[in-house]
């Protein structure tokens, strides 16, 4: 039985094609990207292209030359974040951001940089695009939003938010839903999109990366080799090397490559995910933090007991029924003020596409034996 | 088919250099990856050989795509030794 649960931390288990793909760079066939033009090169190479295309399709852009890769999604939305608003300006969020997005923006803030302002949302933090024009400025430069929640798994909506700040880009943290939700970043007119492999997209760790619609309104991170115009001490202005400097992590693209190439079946149905967060609302002395509305709703939830804090019900689970599940504030205290969470936090149960409808009705028994 | 007849394409970055020699392998064109040649570029990478009646094919390809090539006609040499 598969009684892991904290698949928003990473992803486990993985497409078993996802290992031998490793094993294949690492063993067998080896070779760098670019630089040079020798066939275990020209293979190496082709296959991190492969997936560069793969990743623009499930983005939901025609322009996979905008795809880079970087060594996380923290890494993508610093580049982004640093990259767009080094000349200042006012930036307003989701209440929902993970600290891969607020601690790059406080840091801003404080430096005096940015000025940095929360949007306007529901109880279960979904954004109100009625409120948003309230909260524009002439000096608005970015709008970041978590396109779905770490703590509960609301989804905004990225389309509506687009439309109501117009011009203004939108930078969309895609880490939890990119492989679990579908994503249309050019028909929703995502501006920026921050992703990470090693989670729903059920790649290897140490993958991730941007989708940037407007690379020139970005100034680089990292400067360094790219192995095109190298007569130069600039990085070059052509896609994707502008933000691709150092030998990316081929092992892991290749990995990520493979998982998007192989992606399981959903083993349970989404009536059985449904049933359990119907069932464990309804258990006495909980609260279930979760999206108002199914409609909106990833695949993940948390929860909170009027008597047993997060770490000790994640304790007790594992203790008594094997459960692995995560307990605190999941690296989002502005989302756990926005649910009234904070500062304790609560317990949080994240799904794999493997689980099956027998490994939910396990975990609801022991929500519900664990709480009675 | 001699090198003299053969021209070489010059990409911007490594991509470009893999996705106009994907396309070529399927449009079934004798197209060749291999490193720049001394003469043209001190650069560390790939370019492209292929014979020069079928290169205008991958240039309109080339260009359709938005790629900034340079086209060296006849310009596939064999390497000199320093």
């Amino acid at each position: 039985m598969n009684l892991y649960f904290d698949n928003c931390a990473t992803s486990f288990p993985k497409p078993p094609q996802v290992a031998e793909a490793m094993r294949l760079h690492l063993d067998e066939t080896g070779g760098t990207y670019g630089r040079a033009a020798y066939p275990r090169i020209l293979r190496s190479t082709g296959l991190v292209e492969e997936c560069r295309e793969r990743l623009a399709a499930r983005i939901g852009t025609a322009d996979a030359g905008k795809v880079v890769f970087t060594a996380n999604a923290t890494t993508a939305l610093n580049l982004m974040i640093q990259g767009i608003c080094r000349k200042g300006g006012h930036v307003l969020t989701s209440p929902m951001e993970h600290n891969a997005v607020a601690r790059p923006l406080s840091f801003l803030q404080k430096s005096g940089i940015i000025t940095w302002e929360l949007l306007d949302a529901a109880p279960d933090g979904r954004v109100l695009p009625d409120r948003i024009a309230g909260k524009l400025r002439a000096d608005t430069r970015l709008v970041v939003i978590c396109h779905m929640s770490n703590v509960n798994g609301v989804i905004q909506p990225l389309s509506e938010i687009k439309k109501a700040i117009g011009e203004i880009p939108l930078l969309v943290d895609g880490s939890q839903s990119l492989g679990q939700y579908p994503v249309e970043a050019d028909r929703w007119g995502v501006d920026f999109l921050a992703f990470t492999g090693h989670k729903s997209l059920l790649g290897p760790t140490g993958t991730g990366g941007a989708f940037m619609r407007h690379p020139e309104w970005v100034a680089p991170l990292l400067y360094g080799g790219t192995g095109s115009g190298s007569d130069s001490f600039d990085m070059p202005e052509v896609m994707p090397d502008r933000f691709e400097a150092g030998t990316p992590n081929i092992t892991g693209i290749h990995g990520l490559n493979a998982a998007l190439a192989h992606p399981p079946a959903l083993h349970y149905s989404p009536d059985d995910f449904e049933q359990l967060i119907r069932e464990v609302k309804g258990f006495s002395g909980y609260k279930v933090r979760c999206a108002d509305d199914m409609a909106h709703q990833g695949k993940l939830f948390s929860v909170v007991h009027d008597r047993l804090s997060g770490s000790e019900l994640a304790g007790r689970l594992f203790g008594e029924w094997g459960i692995e599940c995560r307990s605190g504030l999941h690296c989002a205290p502005l989302a756990h003020k926005h649910l009234g969470s904070f500062p304790y936090g609560d317990c949080r149960f994240s799904l794999s596409p493997y689980h099956t409808a027998e490994e939910l009705s396990h975990l609801a028994k022991a929500v519900y034996d664990i709480g009675k | 088919m001699t090198l003299e007849n053969r021209d070489i394409f010059l990409f911007q970055n490594i991509r470009q250099v893999i996705l106009a020699e994907r396309w070529s392998t399927e449009q079934r064109l004798d197209v060749r990856v291999k490193p720049v040649p001394r003469p043209y570029s001190s650069e560390c990478g790939m370019c492209l050989s292929i014979g020069s009646q079928e290169g205008d094919r991958l240039e309109a390809f080339t260009r359709s795509r938005g790629m900034e090539i340079r086209r060296i006609a006849g310009g596939d040499v064999p390497f000199v030794s320093r």
